[in-house]
């Protein structure tokens, strides 16, 4: 290769890795003392990770049979509760299971719900589960 | 949100402090109960009840202290939390204070015949406003200034100008107490002398006890400062502090001007 190609490629590379390390922040970068789970979740923010947060507020269009509301979940079922529609159409907050392969209609509004698991699965009750909590 | 619990929230480990501090408190009332009716070891079961609150206090707080810098559990919901609860203490506290002042007042505004018809009662020598006073009002508000420097110093990532800031704060509060303590040693009245002393020692005896709180508070700040526990992102116990210092800086205000000044004319 001539020599000025191979100057070039270098510099690239260089550029390339500087803009790499500007980009990406890291937990020591922010709050170094940072430890346990208050360092996982900054780290989990700095990687602009979302699917936690949908898992945890779940909201989104009113759900209809062609379109259901899906709802993210650890395990094979966990309890949604169900607020209506906008506005007028809002009701009283309704509880219920949401169970994998079980789609739900609310018994108020007929919002449409369907279960998405994205953890491990399984039985949500915690048994066999007492080391970390 | 973390992943490897699944949830942002801190479900705290079992602990004997709870009990202990139990404990503590029945040893500290009913020792206190014997001691004013002297009954023989009552001052030695109160000295032993407050001794094993103290000591309760400083371990619990130390393992608050382990799990938060140490162990990471304090995530952003937890530290919320940790934030009302302190809000909400302080509102209690505030609550507390206006009792205080209610009784002041409802004496002092249609004085009973009992004290002459007069406020101060008659034969109560009061205290000048415009000399300790006036001077430690101001000392006290300059404390609450030089806290706000040193959050601000912690905001800006300047860790040991805040750790001088907070020096700053602790000497003025502790001058204050010192005038404070210069002044009720110098009173020429006590806490029994009419309602008058009652309602003055009531007030300032529990703002001035809620000023040593807030001193050690802050001397923990400071010494968690210097350590490098507090962080741009992560200070709350500093910021508890600071709220606590300025309730006790503005609590100061309400006995400066209708205890010491209004009710000394």
């Amino acid at each position: 290769m001539h020599p000025i190609l191979v100057l070039r490629f270098l510099i690239s590379i260089a550029l390339v890795s500087v803009a790499d390390t500007a980009v990406k922040k890291r937990v020591e970068d922010v709050m170094p003392i940072a430890t346990g789970h208050e360092r996982e979740e900054l780290e989990s923010e700095l990687q602009g990770k979302k699917i936690l947060e949908d898992v945890n507020n779940p909201v989104g269009p009113f759900g209809t049979k062609e379109a259901p509301a899906v709802v993210k979940s650890y395990y094979d079922k966990r309890i949604v509760g169900c607020p209506g529609g906008e506005g007028e159409d809002e009701h009283d907050v309704v509880w219920f299971w949401l169970e994998k392969g079980k789609p739900h209609e609310c018994p108020v509004c007929s919002q449409y719900f369907v279960l998405e698991v994205v953890g491990p699965g399984g039985p949500p009750d915690g048994h066999g589960d007492d080391d970390h909590h | 949100m973390i992943e490897s619990q699944r949830h942002s929230y801190h479900l705290v480990d079992p602990s004997p402090w709870p009990i202990s501090g139990s404990l503590g408190a029945l040893a500290t009332t009913v020792g206190g109960v014997m001691y004013m009716h002297s009954f023989q070891g009552g001052a030695r079961l109160l000295s032993l009840g407050l001794i094993f609150i103290l000591y309760t206090m400083f371990v619990w707080w130390r393992d608050v202290l382990r799990e938060s810098t140490l162990e990471g559990h304090h995530t952003k919901v937890v530290q919320l939390g940790l934030r009302y609860g302190f809000i909400l203490f302080i509102v209690s506290e505030v609550m507390f204070f206006f009792a205080f002042f209610w009784a002041s007042s409802h004496s002092s505004l249609a004085p009973t015949v009992e004290i002459g018809g007069i406020w101060p009662p008659k034969g109560i020598g009061v205290l000048d406003p415009w000399e300790i006073p006036f001077l430690n009002t101001p000392i006290l508000l300059s404390s609450g200034a030089a806290v706000t420097w040193a959050h601000h110093a912690i905001l800006a990532g300047k860790e040991k100008r805040a750790v001088y800031a907070l020096v700053a704060t602790v000497f003025l509060a502790l001058v204050f107490t010192g005038f404070q303590g210069m002044e009720y040693y110098q009173a020429p009245f006590t806490i029994s002398d009419s309602i008058y002393g009652s309602t003055f020692f009531l007030a300032t005896g529990f703002h001035g006890f809620h000023v040593i709180i807030g001193t050690l508070f802050l001397i923990i700040c400071g010494i968690r400062q210097y350590l490098g526990h507090l962080t741009k992102e992560h200070h709350v116990g500093f910021e508890a502090a600071a709220w606590y210092w300025h309730f006790v800086d503005v609590v100061r205000l309400f006995p400066f001007v209708s205890i010491y000044w209004w009710g000394g004319i």
